[in-house]
């Protein structure tokens, strides 16, 4: 027992070390001079410690601005996501209808064109709704149920949930949509969690679309903000000074809401003492 | 109205915001790309149609395109079920109670938030022909390793190693599946003796079924969409031994400005992931519902 | 002839963009046109956009000062998407009136009519003198022979980045820009230079690096194969190519040139030393000689050593490459005379230039002879030897087009997988060369 208890460690520790290299080299790479970050070989300990990285990287990074424009989208697209594609997923995985197997094919089908030849028709069509330079197109097509992926997710859970306490609910006189609000997303708690950081991670990092949809740089998100910074970075153009060091502070600043959504979220992740209470 | 009648009219109002959304959105996107296809079309000018001319490029008179289709279908057949079954291997690991249990989740699930410059450095480190951990490995026993990203025999098998960075994802809906598992279910298991494994074998593995399937078939339609790596690591090199499909089909399209022959390319990929996602689904006598209804629709 | 074609454009987009919902949606948010007194009164909108993000801001902001009659909206857009956005927004009808394009985007986007014709505003500009050019807009910006943009920097040349602290430690004495072996320094000197600061640990893995190419860098063998005698096209300004060159004695030997320095002088670094960082980074981070680029942005301002610069050695002749960032008015657009007058203010006039030289770059026409302040002596070399690399081109006949043409893009990526045969071993330079030429040439005529 000791000898396996031991082992599991030894085993958590060692991947989870290896996981974590990048992450430390960008840490200390914020901290570090320009020369010092890809010297050869790699040092883990900087000369000195230079927080002022961290005040220069921001001093003119629009970090504010950006910060709301992509907030504002990301939890826009979460709660329009959630009610939409549950619905759906509600529908494909509890009710009975005729279409049902044809339009689940439906569905996953759209996740089989590269958005690569459907862009510049889906560009037209925004011009014609008058959406570009807003945040619509980034938006309405999440509360309209767009995102295959998660319906597929969601129908995959909720098929899960055994079928009689639909049956039990049903006699008490619930309608389906009572069932789906009462019965099926309370006990679908760690998928919804799911839904939520696997759409907060993609609005957050998603820059192409915004760069072709958003042009008024009011309107940029983090993900354009970082994407100019790491141009400069790299040596790819003028402008104010933006080394390695500075882009790394950037980007572990941005990664942060991320990481923090993922450790708080992941405790619902035990629930599975709940649900059984339910079924008692 | 009959009950049935009901439902099946309750169904549509349930998926009515897919369908609208579908309606607006994508129907019409849809269209235009297959009208591309038949179609010259370099972005500037208006598309001419020239039948299925692009169709009879790709097949007749295009080495890369079968060289792409080739690549990606190797790199889906070892890939998937490489992330598909270390994915549940980990999310196993983390399934636990252990001291700290929320920090240890964060840091295997660090991957799957860093990326670029940051993890582009530590392949190096790994795959370095010189001083790379992995060749200093093989020459403790002897080996002397390839030169991973730069030799075009390796290149691929190198990026489908790298793949395994992308775990993480997996692992959380994997984590979140293993939560629906009904406790009583391993409370019986006990009562009957059974240990870990027989725990993992009748409890866990089977009512897990779903979120495999789920992993599964979701990698599958991914990996043969593979872009973001071969475009960042190795921009489809060496010698074109990494051009996957989508990115094959992204250079005609946006590098070329040849449009028409990027839209035939895509449906005939279409088809290709369309096809493998019926068999999957054919084939998928081995998950588990737990709710009845679940029959009629694999 | 524009006329046309946008005429047909727009019915295009009628008929493939709108699904039947999306139409009707539309409808009800058709944009309502302005009166026609109230559009007299207001300032003209004018919408710019460009990649260099907040680089241009003050730009931007002086032109909008000066020029209270436009309405100046800034719409910069990263490189990574600015080159899918480009296209995009010419398909939709929606591009900005003035875009900045770069010289593969010349080639790519002027054949097919994306610019305006600036003929008649550049001879109707009384305050230009034509002959105070760099280099002629019709040739640097422009699609046979027509003028379609103007150039905003001095054709950028591509030069040898020298760390001299460890050629004076190999006893290398470095060519000074004003030193009489500054023009005479020949290939073989700079093999040489590259032997001589290549230094090895006992277990043979390298220490030091002569030289860092990348595989190959571009710019590297565009000089190397001009300043051979050679060229990649029968067509000089690879607008019309008919066919290619890339078997030529001179190119081939050009090739071979650049490939000794890993294959058979193994004094280059490999794509594994300088992954991430690429040739540029590898010589920042102080082990590498020299290296083969243009501007380094990040060397002038972070180098932690004494750095020079240099011309690439010459052969037969002093070619340089023209084809720089260059504003260009859409031909689409309802306001080309204000996209004129913005793009004259940028690249002509003084009040424009002060503003662009601030980020760094050379007018391409100079009357005033300005240049960027310089930190130092080396940093001033920069701007003298960019400037004097394009007077000994044109001297010599021998400034030639970046853009590899219409299908450059295409021949690149051709190019790069046959190069990777040779590093790999697998092809001689002549078969990787024969390869590319077979497959390029049915792409052109």
């Amino acid at each position: 027992m000791v000898m396996t208890h031991t082992l599991y460690y030894l085993i958590l520790a060692t991947v989870g070390t290896m996981l974590m290299v990048p992450f430390l080299w960008m840490v200390v790479s914020s901290v570090k001079a320009e020369h010092e970050i890809f010297s050869i070989p790699t040092t883990w300990i900087p000369e000195r410690i230079r927080w002022e990285n961290y005040t220069h990287a921001l001093e003119s990074f629009p970090f504010f601005r950006s910060l709301l424009n992509t907030l504002f989208i990301t939890v826009s697209v979460i709660v329009g996501r959630l009610l939409s594609t549950s619905l759906a997923a509600y529908a494909f995985a509890r009710m009975r209808f005729r279409l049902r197997t044809p339009m689940f094919v439906l569905v996953l089908s759209t996740l089989m064109i590269p958005y690569h030849v459907t862009l510049i028709p889906t560009y037209i069509l925004f011009t014609r709704l008058g959406w570009i330079d807003t945040f619509l197109p980034l938006i309405v097509p999440n509360w309209l149920g767009l995102g295959a992926f998660y319906i597929f997710l969601l129908r995959q859970f909720f098929m899960t949930v055994p079928s009689e306490m639909n049956d039990a609910a049903r006699i008490d006189g619930c309608s389906h949509f009572g069932i789906f609000a009462r019965v099926i997303l309370p006990l679908s708690i760690p998928a919804l969690a799911t839904v939520t950081i696997f759409t907060f991670l993609e609005q957050w990092n998603d820059f192409l679309a915004p760069i072709i949809y958003l042009n008024s740089p009011d309107k940029h998100t983090l993900a354009i903000a970082i994407q100019f910074y790491r141009q400069s970075a790299s040596g790819a153009g003028w402008g104010p000074v933006r080394t390695w060091a500075h882009l790394m502070v950037v980007s572990l600043l941005t990664m942060a809401p991320c990481l923090l959504l993922f450790f708080f979220a992941q405790r619902y992740f035990i629930q599975g003492v709940v649900i059984s209470g339910v079924k008692g | 109205m009959s009950m049935r009648l009901r439902e099946e009219l309750e169904a549509y109002l349930f998926l009515l915001p897919w369908i609208l959304g579908f309606l607006i959105f994508l129907v019409g996107p849809l269209a235009a790309s297959l009208y591309f296809s038949l179609a010259d079309y370099n972005i500037l000018q208006p598309p001419k149609l020239v039948g299925l001319a692009n169709y009879q490029t790709m097949f007749a008179d295009d080495p890369l395109f079968l060289k792409s289709l080739r690549i990606t279908a190797i790199y889906t057949f070892a890939s998937v079920p490489l992330i598909v079954t270390l994915g549940y291997l980990v999310a196993l690991l983390l399934n636990q109670k252990v001291r700290g249990l929320a920090v240890w989740r964060t840091i295997f699930y660090l991957p799957a938030v860093v990326s670029g410059v940051a993890v582009a450095v530590m392949w190096v480190w790994v795959f370095d022909p010189d001083g790379g951990i992995v060749n200093n490995l093989l020459r403790l026993v002897g080996i002397e390793g390839p030169a991973w990203f730069t030799d075009p025999d390796w290149a691929l098998t190198t990026l489908i190693l790298t793949s395994l960075w992308g775990i993480g994802g997996g692992m959380v809906v994997y984590l979140a599946g293993m939560q629906g598992v009904p406790t009583h279910l391993y409370e019986a298991c006990e009562l009957d003796g059974g240990g870990t494994w027989n725990r993992f074998r009748h409890v866990t593995l089977p009512m897990t079924t779903p979120v495999i399937f789920f992993n599964l078939l979701i990698g599958i339609i991914g990996s043969w969409q593979v872009f973001t790596n071969a475009f960042v690591i190795t921009n489809g090199g060496p010698a074109n031994a990494t051009l996957f499909y989508v990115l094959f089909l992204y250079r005609q399209g946006w590098k070329y400005h040849k449009m028409g022959y990027a839209s035939a390319l895509a449906w005939v990929l279409f088809f290709i992931i369309l096809i493998f996602t019926i068999v999957v689904f054919k084939t998928s006598g081995w998950v588990y519902y737990e709710s009845d209804q679940a029959d009629q629709s694999k | 002839m524009n006329g046309m074609s946008s005429m047909s454009r727009r019915r295009f987009l009628s008929l493939t963009g709108l699904t039947v919902a999306g139409s009707a949606l539309a409808a009800c948010v058709a944009p309502t046109v302005p009166a026609a007194d109230d559009a007299a009164m207001a300032p003209e909108p004018l919408r710019i956009t460009h990649w260099w993000g907040e680089a241009f801001d003050n730009a931007m902001a002086a032109f909008a000062e000066q020029h209270p009659q436009y309405d100046v909206a800034n719409e910069p857009a990263p490189w990574d998407g600015y080159h899918t956005k480009i296209p995009t927004t010419v398909a939709a009808g929606t591009a900005a009136d003035v875009m900045f394009m770069n010289a593969g985007q010349f080639m790519e986007l002027l054949p097919q009519g994306v610019g305006a014709d600036l003929t008649e505003h550049l001879n109707g500009d009384p305050a230009l003198d034509a002959n105070l050019w760099a280099i002629d807009p019709a040739l640097d910006t422009g699609w046979e022979g027509v003028a379609y943009g103007l150039p905003q920097w001095h054709p950028d040349s591509a030069n040898l980045w020298v760390n001299k602290d460890l050629m004076s430690e190999a006893g290398i004495e470095t060519p000074e820009w004003g030193h009489d072996d500054f023009m005479t320094w020949n290939w073989n000197d700079l093999v040489e230079a590259t032997v001589a600061t290549t230094k090895r640990m006992d277990d043979g893995s390298f220490e030091q690096w002569g030289i860092a190419l990348g595989r190959l860098h571009s710019s590297a063998y565009r000089d190397m194969v001009w300043t051979n005698g050679g060229e990649f096209f029968d067509d000089t300004t690879h607008e019309r190519p008919t066919e290619s060159l890339f078997t030529d004695p001179e190119v081939v030997e050009a090739f071979q040139y650049l490939v000794d320095f890993e294959l058979k002088h193994n004094v280059g670094t490999r794509p594994d030393d300088e992954a991430v960082i690429g040739p540029d980074g590898s010589y920042l981070s102080g082990k590498v000689a020299i290296t083969w680029n243009w501007n380094i942005y990040g060397v002038m301002k972070q180098a932690n050593f004494d750095w020079g610069i240099i011309t690439p050695p010459f052969q037969q002749g002093r070619a340089n490459k023209y084809g720089g960032n260059s504003w260009v008015v859409n031909s689409a657009s309802d306001h080309q005379d204000a996209g004129y007058e913005f793009i004259s203010w940028a690249a002509t006039k003084l009040e424009g230039q002060k503003q662009f030289v601030a980020v760094g770059t050379v007018p391409a026409y100079n009357p005033h002879g300005i240049i960027p302040e310089a930190e130092s002596e080396a940093q001033s070399n920069v701007w003298k030897l960019i400037i004097a690399r394009q007077e000994a081109a044109i001297e010599d006949g021998v400034a030639r087009a970046y853009s590899l043409g219409p299908h450059g893009t295409e021949i690149e990526d051709i190019l790069n997988a046959e190069i990777a045969l040779i590093f790999n071993g697998d092809r001689s330079v002549e078969e990787a060369l024969a390869n590319v030429k077979a497959q390029a040439d049915p792409l052109l005529g």
